[in-house]
């Protein structure tokens, strides 16, 4: 039963209606929101067409046997499929409370699924037009009305854990063992005494040894003695029923206090007046909602008091007072909203943070993109790529001063003095600009290809005496074949790091193109060379020859260089150029058929990281979606969980 | 960073591809007295170029990757280990980190000095685990000339494989334990008829697929006799 309240509430709320918005019912000092636009999802994506995927078959089945065939539509479960749903989360005085929000048409349909499924534990009641359950283990409530049903699920971090119950087991067990063990070696040493007094003296070096011996074994087997001690067993055993007891009575206890609590709190979302005092009223949640054209949106704010909350109520006040934490994070929120549309699946994610935080990031990735790197591969060959911009300069100028703005003010007068002054030296010893030069910070790694190559290992062959004779054999593996770039105006210190590498034998030289000495184990060769003020790696010595000898022809499309050049990082994944490497045929049945869904149904996925803009970091993760069989980006996912749904 | 890319680019495309696989083998080449020489490889060539990209990684998996320090270490506290064991003598190892084979060998005096390696570890971990291995591994009876390989499968190790993810049992997929026993005398039963003596008679050969011993579906139990000339 709980497992399918629990996926309808998932599932069912990813089609959500319009009669009142429970947003008006959200606290305006929640931490954090997630919404389901039910109307935007279910344009997309119809209930019809849900249940006849495979996994809306299945939920179906199962509402029907729990209904005992009195629902076999997911309409029939009275949500309003249109409207949107809700998660957030409340933190007050060392309570976090998680809150799930669905709309309801009627009651009737939930009525008739969860009176079905009544069992002895959970016990439905009424309270005016609100009915509810509770479950008597974790005090989790959920209570409905006609217009909307809420699930509370609450933990009070100020109630002792069990863990304290646990130690004290353990230190009580330890003494009790110390105990017995003592009683054993006093015993033993009694009888050694015995012994000793009739030995002659010169004996008693030896005595002292086999005193120490015994003891020791005493104690390495105390624990089979004790065990063979009836009365230590028994009283062991009653120590641990009391213990199971006083814990069993804690527990009810502390059940029966959230049960009191998140009945209290489901009321309050389902009847309470929030209309002067709802999350629309919060400027963070308001902003990040922008043109509100997303399937799901989620928002968390005031880090501060999330953290305030979690850390001062566990009273790890020392660890918050060492870190200026506050500084840092004021103000600090992000947003994110998944976004389907006809040929894509689209995340962003906006982190806005604190001025403090803000200045550090600036400096660090004010970084320039180096345009000659576009001249150096070939996108019809490329299956992905990785990209910084940052500042080298920056970074090492910026973080000794991250370091000492976060333990300027901390509590711990060790650190307060030790890292600012550990930073100052940092920065004394540093010549970052020198650095700069060396690298600059804008980096670009590009995987041209995944090759097959053959490699040789090791096996036995067996004479006919079954003498063990070693033979070579080979095997084919797949081997990347990248190109590693970054800006560098150092290329004399270049020339004197190879310089020592080779006296090393860690590398050798020809014709100017460096060769790592990589172990035999590694199928592929690296190579290095500084050119034109870049400074490459690489596993085409060919390639590394062509782009000094200016032979080589690049050739990237302005959608890349523009992904490239004007983010803080980008990475693109090549979906359809690697799959379709995955020599199909050599795989399983089984999996056969999951890879060809994958083969002609898997397109590019493109994850960025923007420059900062104010305040804000924008990151965006693009996952495109074959238009071919899929009606949209979310129909695209739907189809894919029924190809891997067995 | 660049250590990092290529690291991972390395260890994907070899996840893509490259399968895990290792073989173990135990010869043991036995003289009439009862004395002989013992030598222990494990053979992990065929996965050397996974392994060489997993050695870049301090972990995989959740499980600590060991470094190249780490491994002679052990190889060396094991021949230390060898180097107090009464009637152990001639240790020799080999280590080839470009193939990732290892075998460590030695003479023994009698099979019962090659049980009495293990036998201590193997009794802690019986009384720690309650598991039931055995503490005799071979033995040989000079009156009868039988020399026996014992083993006893413990349904522990089945738990325990059985608890390990999907990902983590690949490992064993190809893997295989390996017996050799070597005679001076010929061979005139086997009692595992899994196992093969050599056209020369003198020779015992079986190889078992890892999975086959985890499962229990085949032992390395082998009682051979011999004839006395």
């Amino acid at each position: 039963m709980k497992k399918l309240l629990l996926s309808l509430t998932i599932c069912c709320a990813a089609y959500t209606a319009q009669a009142q918005d429970l947003i008006q019912n959200i606290p305006a000092n929640s931490s954090a929101v997630v919404t389901i636009k039910g109307s935007n999802v279910t344009e997309l994506f119809s209930i019809k067409e849900f249940e006849n995927s495979k996994i809306g078959k299945e939920m179906l089945r199962e509402l029907t046997r729990e209904s005992d065939g009195d629902l076999t539509s997911l309409t029939d479960l009275g949500i309003d499929f249109n409207a949107n749903a809700y998660y957030f989360l409340q933190a007050e005085k060392g309570v976090f409370s998680n809150y799930f929000a669905i709309p309801l048409r009627s009651k009737s349909g939930f009525d008739s699924l969860i009176k079905k499924n009544n069992s002895s534990t959970e016990k439905i009641k009424t309270d005016g037009d609100i009915t509810y359950l509770q479950d008597n283990y974790d005090g989790i409530t959920v209570a409905w009305n006609d217009s909307m049903l809420v699930v509370v699920i609450s933990e009070d971090t100020n109630e002792d854990d069990d863990y304290g119950y646990y130690n004290y087991s353990d230190a009580v067990e330890v003494e009790e063992v110390v105990e017995a063990a003592a009683d054993a070696v006093e015993e033993a040493v009694e009888v050694v005494e015995v012994e000793e007094v009739e030995e002659a003296e010169e004996t008693i070096e030896v005595v002292e040894v086999e005193e120490v011996e015994i003891e020791e074994t005493v104690i390495e087997s105390t624990e089979d003695a004790a065990y063979s001690n009836e009365d230590y067993y028994q009283k062991r055993e009653e120590r641990y029923k009391r213990e199971r007891e006083e814990r069993e009575a804690k527990r009810i206890a502390k059940t029966q206090k959230i049960k009191v609590l998140n009945l209290q709190k489901a009321k309050a979302f389902i009847h309470g007046d929030h209309s002067s005092n709802n999350i629309l009223r919060n400027k963070s949640y308001v902003a990040s909602l922008g043109k509100q054209n997303f399937e799901a949106h989620a928002w968390a704010g005031d880090f501060m008091n999330l953290y305030q909350e979690l850390v001062l109520t566990r009273g790890f006040t020392n660890t918050f007072g060492m870190y200026n934490v506050e500084e840092l994070y004021r103000n600090s929120s992000v947003s994110s909203t998944l976004d389907f549309t006809k040929t894509s699946a689209v995340l962003n994610i906006d982190y806005t943070m604190s001025d403090a935080m803000a200045k550090h990031a600036k400096a660090m990735y004010d970084g320039k993109m180096n345009k000659d790197f576009f001249k150096y591969f070939n996108e019809d060959k490329m299956l992905g790529y990785m990209s910084v911009n940052a500042s080298t300069e920056g970074l090492l100028t910026e973080y000794p001063k991250l370091m000492k703005s976060m333990f300027a003010n901390s509590s711990n007068n060790e650190m307060a003095t030790l890292v600012p002054l550990g930073a100052d030296v940092l920065s004394i010893f540093l010549d970052e600009e020198a650095i700069g030069e060396l690298v600059r910070g804008d980096m670009l790694f590009v995987v041209n290809d995944i090759a097959k190559k053959q490699v040789t290992y090791t096996t036995y062959d067996y004479d006919e005496d079954y003498n063990r004779i070693p033979i070579e054999k080979t095997k084919e593996e797949v081997v990347p074949d990248f190109i590693f770039m970054a800006t560098s105006n150092g290329e004399s210190i270049f020339n004197k790091l190879m310089a020592i590498a080779i006296k090393e034998n860690e590398m050798t030289v020809d014709n100017g193109i460096y060769k790592f000495n990589t172990p035999r184990s590694v199928p592929v060769n690296v190579y290095a060379m500084h050119n034109k003020g870049v400074l490459f790696f690489g596993t085409s010595k060919d390639q590394l020859l062509a782009i000094r000898n200016g032979s080589f022809k690049g050739g990237v499309s302005s959608e890349h260089k523009k992904n490239i050049s004007k983010n803080t990082s980008a990475a693109y994944v090549n979906g359809k150029n690697i799959i379709s490497q995955i020599p199909v045929n050599e795989l399983p049945r089984e999996f056969k058929r999951k890879i060809n869904f994958l083969t002609s149904n898997t397109e590019d996925l493109l994850i960025t990281t923007g420059k900062l803009k104010g305040n804000k970091s924008s990151s965006q993760v693009i996952l495109n979606t074959p238009e071919e069989g899929h009606k949209n980006g979310l129909a695209y996912f739907i189809n894919f969980i029924d190809a891997f749904v067995d | 960073m660049f250590k990092k890319l290529f690291t991972y680019t390395l260890l994907f495309s070899s996840l893509l591809l490259c399968t895990s696989c290792f073989e173990i083998l135990e010869e043991i080449n036995l003289n009439k007295d009862g004395s002989g020489r013992i030598i222990v490889t494990a053979n992990l060539s065929k996965s050397k170029s996974k392994l060489a990209s997993v050695m870049l990684l301090d972990s995989v998996n959740g499980y600590k990757v060991p470094s190249k320090d780490d491994i002679n270490l052990a190889i060396k506290n094991a021949i230390d280990h060898l180097g107090k064991t009464e009637g152990i003598s001639k240790i020799e190892k080999s280590v080839d980190f470009d193939n990732y084979i290892f075998s460590i060998s030695c003479n023994f005096k009698s099979v019962e000095n090659v049980n009495s390696i293990f036998k201590e570890l193997i009794t802690k971990q019986n009384k720690r685990e309650k598991t039931n291995f055995n503490t005799t591994n071979f033995s040989y009876n000079n009156t009868n000339h039988q020399f026996k390989r014992h083993f006893r499968y413990d349904g522990s190790v089945k738990k325990t494989f059985n608890s390990l993810k999907q990902e983590d049992k690949k490992v064993f997929n190809d893997a295989s334990y390996t017996t050799i026993y070597r005679f001076n005398s010929p061979v005139k039963s086997i009692s595992n008829s899994g196992a093969k003596i050599a056209p020369n008679k003198k020779a015992v050969f079986m190889r078992v697929p890892a999975l086959s011993l985890i499962t229990g579906q085949q032992t390395l139990e082998n009682t051979i006799q011999l004839i006395n000339n």
